[in-house]
């Protein structure tokens, strides 16, 4: 696999870098060497059962019972002055006739 | 005066003054470390000013008065924390890392910030935006990376423990160049709260010893569950010093063919060998075993660890921290223009590497396929522990510490460097570099990889190991 000057360019702008042309070169030579090595996993032979596999450390070991709710976490509720049917409720603003104080949350 | 332990009893005994152990560290620091023919191994450090006037209480916990050195990607209160790079010069954390805070409530004393790859990306501490580190054996060579400055403090005699990070090996591989104990614990075992991300599902925060029994005692002090860190783990922390005394002997090792292959330094396969010899005269059973998807290992390393890399220094803007370069029109030119400036050729070029793997086109070409890499590599080891196998030794690194400049311009090649210590943090498993001795004068680390959580047997095999070669002919 080799990744060409104009690749490197518009990956760079994905990444928010810019690189000069002798740095956009530079990197086109390295990416594609460290890419040909990486091809390496093309012959990999992985068996069915493991197509999904996303490595061992994707999520923390806890024991069976462990789980509490995060102590942290609060519904809106609790959050703001007024909260009805999903909604967070503030003091219409005084364009459509509310009061100049509001009063209430921002 | 010298030991963590040794240190802390001394102090706790009152055979000497508590604040002692840190004025003698600091003096050695600036006379080792300054300079331009200086080691280079710290980024700050307190002065000797500082430390005359430091007030160290000398019954505070496991560590009172003991000096240590942190690397400069953990969050520290009282110094800056730059990740080695431009784009954090300067930047002072408003909070402190787990570890930090452990080591100081147990009366450590943070004696300074050590040098590293920025972002902890190389293996050979030349990726700093603030200079190499030299080795402490050969100045002329590197002292491994990325946590190059804390092996380099330790092997110095400056401190006798330090912490590090560990993504793909960067305390092993480093502690194998400088000749020091290097850890890195079960993935989940030590708090990352307050260690800059590089790689969050590869990185964990390991430990630099001048001896099995510091590295053990740093870890005692650091692991264990921290609610502020959602990949730590609520379980027991074993008592590694009880595992002092049991000896190699039943121990069953497992030795990896594929770890032992052509790349390796005769010396280095010479001093390996003769650590496995030692062994098995003291009890230990040896047995080779086959980790066949190792060869995958590497290249799954750098495309898994890049494309987390690459979304973790996101962050790094010009808005929330560091360096800011606002002299564009728009807030898209003020990233570009910051990024740009702050960070250096190899951030970048990883950085452009994880971008690349994530892009729509070759997500499944790439990340996919080493994702599936990962799963494979992690069930070798399964295998392998799961067929009576107590330990792994393979080689640390294939080589001896390299001439500095030598693999600064080949990121291949000095990407090579890592290929026995990846493994282990693909896994998530508990791995320590130890050293069994020297090839032409210089450092050569065995490496001890155990089953997850087996840090306790990790730690009887080192002390076993250090036992059996303490009295041997170490060179080759």
């Amino acid at each position: 696999m080799s990744i060409t000057r104009e690749e490197i360019l518009q990956i760079a702008v994905l990444a928010r870098l810019r690189l000069t042309d002798p740095e956009a070169e530079d990197l086109s030579h390295d990416l594609s060497q460290i890419l040909e090595y990486v091809d390496t996993l093309a012959s990999l032979q992985v068996p069915e059962e493991e197509q999904l596999g996303m490595g061992p450390t994707a999520a923390p070991e806890r024991e069976a019972g462990q789980i509490a709710p995060d102590p942290m976490a609060h519904p809106p509720t609790e959050s703001a002055p007024d909260f009805r049917d999903g909604f967070f409720v503030v003091p219409s603003p005084p364009s459509l006739g509310g009061a100049d104080d509001p009063g209430g949350s921002p | 005066m010298s030991g963590l332990t040794s240190i802390a009893e001394m102090v706790r005994s009152g055979q000497v003054d508590a604040a002692e152990p840190a004025k003698a560290a600091v003096a050695r620091l600036h006379e080792q470390n300054d300079g331009p023919q200086g080691l280079n191994a710290f980024l700050a450090a307190l002065s000797n000013a500082d430390v005359s006037v430091l007030e160290v209480p000398g019954d505070r916990g496991r560590l009172p008065g003991v000096p240590v050195a942190v690397k400069d990607n953990m969050a520290t209160v009282g110094f800056p924390t730059t990740c080695g790079s431009k784009i954090l010069e300067g930047y002072q954390s408003p909070y402190e890392a787990t570890v930090v805070r452990r080591l100081r409530d147990e009366g450590a004393v943070i004696v300074g910030k050590t040098n590293l790859d920025e972002f902890a990306m190389g293996s050979s501490t030349e990726n700093s935006a603030y200079g190499p580190v030299r080795n402490p054996h050969d100045p002329a060579r590197v002292s491994g990376g990325s946590s190059g400055g804390s092996a380099a403090a330790v092997a110095a005699g400056i401190v006798s423990g330090a912490l590090g990070s560990d993504t793909g090996g960067s305390v092993r591989q480093p502690a194998s160049f400088c000749g020091v104990v290097g850890v890195k614990p079960t993935y989940g075992r030590v708090s990352r709260y307050g260690l800059v991300a590089f790689a969050s599902s590869l990185d964990q925060v390991g430990m630099f010893g001048s001896t099995v029994a510091d590295a053990a005692e740093l870890l005692q002090v650091v692991a264990g569950h921290d609610p502020r860190d959602s990949t730590s783990v609520d379980r027991p922390v074993p008592d590694f010093s009880a595992e002092r005394d049991l000896g190699a002997e039943g121990l069953v090792v497992g030795v990896p063919t594929e770890y032992f292959g052509e790349a390796l330094e005769p010396g280095v396969q010479a001093r390996c060998q003769a650590a496995l010899d030692a062994l098995e005269a003291n009890g230990a059973q040896i047995r080779e075993v086959s980790l066949p998807n190792t060869p995958y290992a590497l290249a799954a390393y750098y495309v898994i660890a890049t494309a987390e890399a690459s979304s973790n220094l996101a962050r790094f803007d010009g808005v929330r921290y560091g360096l800011r370069d606002s002299a564009g029109e728009d807030l898209g030119e003020m990233y570009e223009r910051t990024r740009t400036a702050g960070f250096g050729p190899e951030v970048k070029r990883r950085i452009l590497l994880g971008t690349f793997a994530l892009t729509a086109g070759y997500h499944d070409q790439y990340y996919g396929r080493a994702q599936r890499a990962r799963s494979l590599v992690s069930a070798d080891f399964g295998t392998v522990f799961g067929g009576g196998v107590d330990i792994l030794f393979t080689p640390t690194s294939p080589t001896v510490a390299f001439p500095l400049g030598e693999r600064v311009r080949d990121p291949l090649q000095m990407y090579l460097a890592d290929v026995f210590t990846v493994t282990a943090n693909l896994a998530g498993l508990p791995a320590m570099s130890v050293p069994v001795g020297t090839s032409d004068g210089l450092p050569v680390g065995g490496q001890l990889i155990a089953p997850k959580w087996g840090e306790a047997t990790l730690f009887r095999a080192a002390f076993a190991l250090e036992s059996a070669l303490e009295n041997g002919d170490l060179d080759e």
